[in-house]
């Protein structure tokens, strides 16, 4: 490569790269610039020489006098003149180079970037745009002709301190083993220069644009190599995409705010520390200064906070903050969304003047009007505190007041409350004030929006949950508090693994607040282990202690567990060998990732005669997947037969306006990670079965109060009795089971509509139970009942007769297997407590049974 | 020759430059913003404490210019040294031609 290339055109401009400077040092670029270091030394050294010579010759002289070099009569003196360009030329040799491409270059890439995308015609080189540092990397990789450049590239670019730092710490990445991974795939086409160059230098431009740089430094180029010739390799070494993404917002945040707490340290120190204002133009505030948190004056002293993602909300606070006449907004967040981090930074910006000229100066006071009128007791005497507060807001001139939880005060008698209200509203109108109110939206549809003179006052700013990818950010702006508070290094892939599964936890609270719980959680177990970093095997243990499930990668112990699902399942169910394979198979689809995370991990329809094992397969999955029956969240249908039924699922506000939970929302909302087991649907009202539309297609819920539950970590069950004795009478007919499958299922379509049948992952036909498989659950049963006795030391046994007696009794062609266990216990367990009480059962004896009767207790 | 005079370009447009921006001009702004002078400035012509009387803006008058009085006098003195080493800074380049020129006169 010799000379200007073009590497792209884009709109009126043409971008380059000049290979002639960036190999004009021919890999010696590093070592000159040593050169010129040393050189600058010999300088210094030789200008005190110039300096020292003339005053050593005077001393010796005996006529030393400094007035002699004012005006110098003779060369002798002259020469500490000549010492003063020395200086100059040592100082310029070695002088910073970074700071002085900067200056020299006036790199302003961001600004040339606006002319180009209004259509300027330029011609823009890229190397002009690279610093010092990197310009050093890249001469020298193209200097080297053994190895491929790419390869020479992250070699040289990893021996960097901070980028391996970042490989390390960060992707939890070994040096070594990245550059003998890189080795490894040496031979790629792409890691030449001339395959490489195009993209690495045209993206060296654009990934600049993106961090909002205006130079191409060490970090440009790293993410550049990750993003378009290293992905591979990462994916080798167990690096995600995301979490390389993570890894390059990780840097422009921190960028950002290192930026903006320079700002902050520079102009933190000129704001007021008092309550009025610099040029003295507002007046003291004493009733605000009791009542009141100075959330500008904190910000001022160190409470330096900024909120991730919500620039737009707090740029529309500014501007209605802005306004000439009275202004007013609410701040509408739910608990844990973020309203006050987000209120402390609308104070830093204040500090750091990023706000309109108008508004310097001002102090942000945040009062708890529920914290004065709990002090105070008197609404009356409350009342007056408020029209003081207020009153001091006007004549202050300098206050915006903060009223946090504003919703709450409402929540009093209904006569105060007016009165409280015309207060408030006579404060916004006539006098002037600027306000900003904040509120959870619960409290605000109940005791604000009803209020349409006070509502309309405000405009409504609203904090929504953040997405995944702007609370991983948050997570990330959190890591240098956490990892400085427990001592532990963070790696980008546990942050992203508490993004992914906070949300799934604890559904009254919501992201971040619950995230970063979580995360400190996470810190706090891998330090009390002794661990140096948080990586994502220690997020997946803590989460799945908390849930009792497995969480995250399959792990060879869970692996195991899964192969051996359906034996586990076989043991526990007689008969249904179709049915608990199916559901086996479909459980290990979820696991392995192969399935739709915005759906229930499955999702099955149960159908077939009554008694024949549907609930317990339920149960049986529940303990095996969940870890205990009790995760089990059972709803008999046939109480949900009425439209109005519908409410006692979703919950509903009554007539004092107070809601009601749902019994299926409210269980999946404290008990995220559990089956739903909902049974014979078929006697529920056709409203009610068309809800779970939402639940089988979205893996969502929402509930009487419009919350989204989330039912991504559920398994669905819903049972039917429908075509039960056409099952029945082909199976006694000999016909296969898939073919008797085949006839039902038509018949099902009759009874469910076909959207609501394909939205399951699979229909499961349950068979009528053969009198064999009744005897095994018979042998079950007492199996089961011999174990519990062996605890007291008492044995029971049994015969065929007894197997087959009970097996007569407890089955019906009508009911299955249902009163088995009520014949088992009524011809079984009542016998043995009797025995047990008369003592004639006791430790050391055994029970035999002969048919239904205990035909002796022997020793 | 170029890259000599380049050394001078560095000396002026650089390190001067910085020395000045940073040192001399942004401690002067720094110091009148300490002493809280800029905003008394800014609001010379308005009451202290929005006291709008007469008494209020005359009173508030006389405060505002003693202390933009006082306030600048402070920031200007304690700028002072970093003014005259700028001030070195600019003839420093020039004193060894200066010289030679006055040892040249000597010798004539």
């Amino acid at each position: 490569m010799n000379g200007k290339v073009l590497l792209a055109k884009y709109k009126n401009s043409r971008i380059f790269v000049d290979f002639g400077s960036l190999t004009f040092f021919k890999g010696d670029k590093h070592a000159l610039y040593k050169l010129e270091q040393n050189t600058g030394t010999l300088l210094e050294i030789f200008t005190a020489l110039l300096f020292g010579i003339p005053i050593v010759i005077q001393i010796l002289n005996g006529e030393l006098n400094l007035l002699n070099f004012l005006i110098p009569d003779n060369l002798l003196n002259y020469l500490p003149y000549i010492g003063i360009y020395t200086f100059i030329f040592a100082r310029f040799l070695k002088r910073d180079r970074n700071k002085f491409d900067e200056a020299v270059k006036n790199y302003n890439l961001l600004a040339v970037n606006k002319k180009i995308e209004a259509g300027a015609d330029m011609e823009l080189t890229v190397n002009h745009y690279i610093d010092f540092e990197t310009l050093t990397i890249l001469d020298k990789a193209l200097a080297d002709k053994e190895r491929a450049f790419i390869v020479t590239l992250c070699k040289l670019l990893t021996e960097d301190t901070e980028i391996e730092h970042f490989l390390a710490n960060r992707l939890g990445i070994n040096r070594d083993k990245f550059i003998e991974v890189v080795n490894h795939n040496s031979h790629n086409a792409n890691f030449t220069l001339n395959n490489a160059y195009r993209t690495l230098f045209l993206y060296l431009f654009d990934e600049a644009l993106k961090l909002e740089s205006n130079t191409i430094n060490k970090f440009v180029l790293f993410f550049v190599l990750n993003k378009y010739f290293l992905k591979n390799i990462y994916f080798d070494l167990g690096v995600a995409e995301l979490e390389l993404e993570g890894l390059r917002i990780w840097f422009k945040n921190e960028t950002k705010q290192r930026e903006y707490y320079i700002k902050w340290e520079r102009l933190s120190k000129f704001k007021p520390k008092g309550d009025v204002n610099r040029a003295y133009t507002s007046r003291p505030t004493p009733v605000l200064d009791e009542y009141a948190e100075d959330l500008t004056s904190q910000a001022a002293l160190g409470l330096f906070m900024l909120s991730v993602g919500k620039d737009q909300e707090l740029n529309r606070v500014v501007e209605i903050m802005e306004r000439d006449k009275a202004s007013a907004c609410m701040i509408l967040g739910d608990p844990g969304v973020g309203k006050t981090r987000f209120l402390r930074h609308l104070a830093t910006r204040m500090v750091v003047e990023d706000i309109p000229g108008r508004l310097y100066d001002h102090r942000l006071l945040s009062i708890d009007l529920n914290k004065i009128l709990t002090k105070i007791g008197t609404v009356d005497s409350f009342k007056q505190v408020l029209q003081r507060i207020f009153e001091e807001v006007r004549y202050s001139g300098n206050v915006i007041l903060v009223l946090e939880e504003f919703s709450q005060i409402l929540n009093i008698r209904e006569e105060s409350k007016l009165e409280v209200v015309n207060l408030i509203v006579n404060a916004i109108n006539n006098l002037n004030l600027r306000l900003i109110a904040t509120s959870n939206n619960s409290s605000y549809s109940k005791y604000v929006k009803p209020l349409k003179s006070l509502s309309a006052l405000f405009d409504v700013v609203e904090l929504k949950e953040p997405s995944s990818n702007v609370a991983l950010q948050i997570l990330i702006d959190e890591v240098p508090r956490i990892e400085k508070k427990y001592k532990v290094s963070v790696r980008i892939n546990s942050l992203k693994r508490i993004v992914e599964f906070a949300p799934k936890f604890d559904q009254d609270r919501v992201m971040p607040d619950k995230g970063i719980d979580l995360f400190e959680e996470a810190c706090l177990a891998a330090k009390n282990r002794g661990l140096t970093f948080l990586d994502v095997s220690t997020v997946d243990e803590i989460l799945s202690e908390k849930v009792g499930v497995k969480v995250g990668n399959l792990s060879e112990g869970e692996s195991h567990t899964l192969m051996a699902m359906s034996e586990r399942m076989h043991d526990r169910v007689i008969g249904q060998n179709e049915a608990v394979d199916a559901v086996a198979s479909a459980i290990k689809r979820s696991r392995s990732g192969l399935t739709n995370t915005k759906k229930p991990i499955a999702s099955f329809l149960f159908y077939g005669p009554t008694g024949v094992g549907k609930t317990e397969v339920a149960k049986t999955l529940a303990d095996v997947y969940y870890g205990s029956e009790n995760l089990l969240i059972r709803l008999d249908m046939s109480e949900y037969q009425e439209d109005q039924n519908l409410n006692r699922i979703i919950g509903y506000t009554d007539d004092k306006g107070n809601f009601i939970g749902g019994y299926l929302t409210e269980s999946v909302r404290s008990r995220p990670f559990s089956l739903v087991l909902l049974d014979e649907i078929e006697k529920a009202n056709k409203k009610v079965l068309d809800l779970f539309l939402q639940v089988l297609d979205e893996g969502t819920l929402t509930d009487g109060l419009g919350r989204k539950v989330d039912f991504t970590n559920t398994i669905i069950i819903m049972t039917s009795n429908v075509g039960s004795d056409l099952i029945a009478k082909e199976i006694y007919e000999g016909k296969k089971y898939h073919d008797v499958e085949k006839d039902v299922t038509n018949k099902l379509r009759e009874s469910y509509r076909i959207e609501f049948l394909n939205r399951f992952d699979k229909l499961i036909m349950f068979r009528p139970l053969s009198k064999i498989e009744i005897e095994q659950i018979v042998m079950l049963m007492l199996k089961k009942i011999d174990d519990n006795l062996m605890q007291k030391g008492i044995g029971i046994s049994w015969n065929e007769a007894t197997l087959v007696e009970l097996a007569n009794l407890g089955y019906s062609e009508m009911f299955g297997a249902r009163e088995l266990k009520r014949i088992v216990q009524e011809n079984i367990e009542n016998k043995l407590a009797d025995l047990i009480i008369q003592g004639k059962l006791r430790s050391g004896t055994e029970a035999v049974f002969n048919g239904l009767t205990v035909q002796q207790v022997v020793n | 020759m170029s890259n000599l005079l380049f050394v001078f370009y560095w000396w002026y447009v650089i390190l001067v430059k910085e020395f000045w921006r940073s040192y001399v001009l942004g401690r002067l702004v720094y110091n009148l913003n300490l002493t809280n002078t800029l905003p008394m400035a800014k609001h010379i012509s308005d009451p202290l404490f929005q006291d709008d009387s007469g008494i209020g803006k005359s009173f508030g008058f006389i405060i505002r210019f003693i202390w933009i009085g006082i306030g600048s006098s402070i920031s200007v003195i304690v700028t002072v040294p970093f003014f005259i080493f700028g001030i070195f800074l600019l003839v420093l380049p020039l004193l060894p031609l200066i010289q030679l020129v006055t040892y040249l006169n000597t010798l004539l």
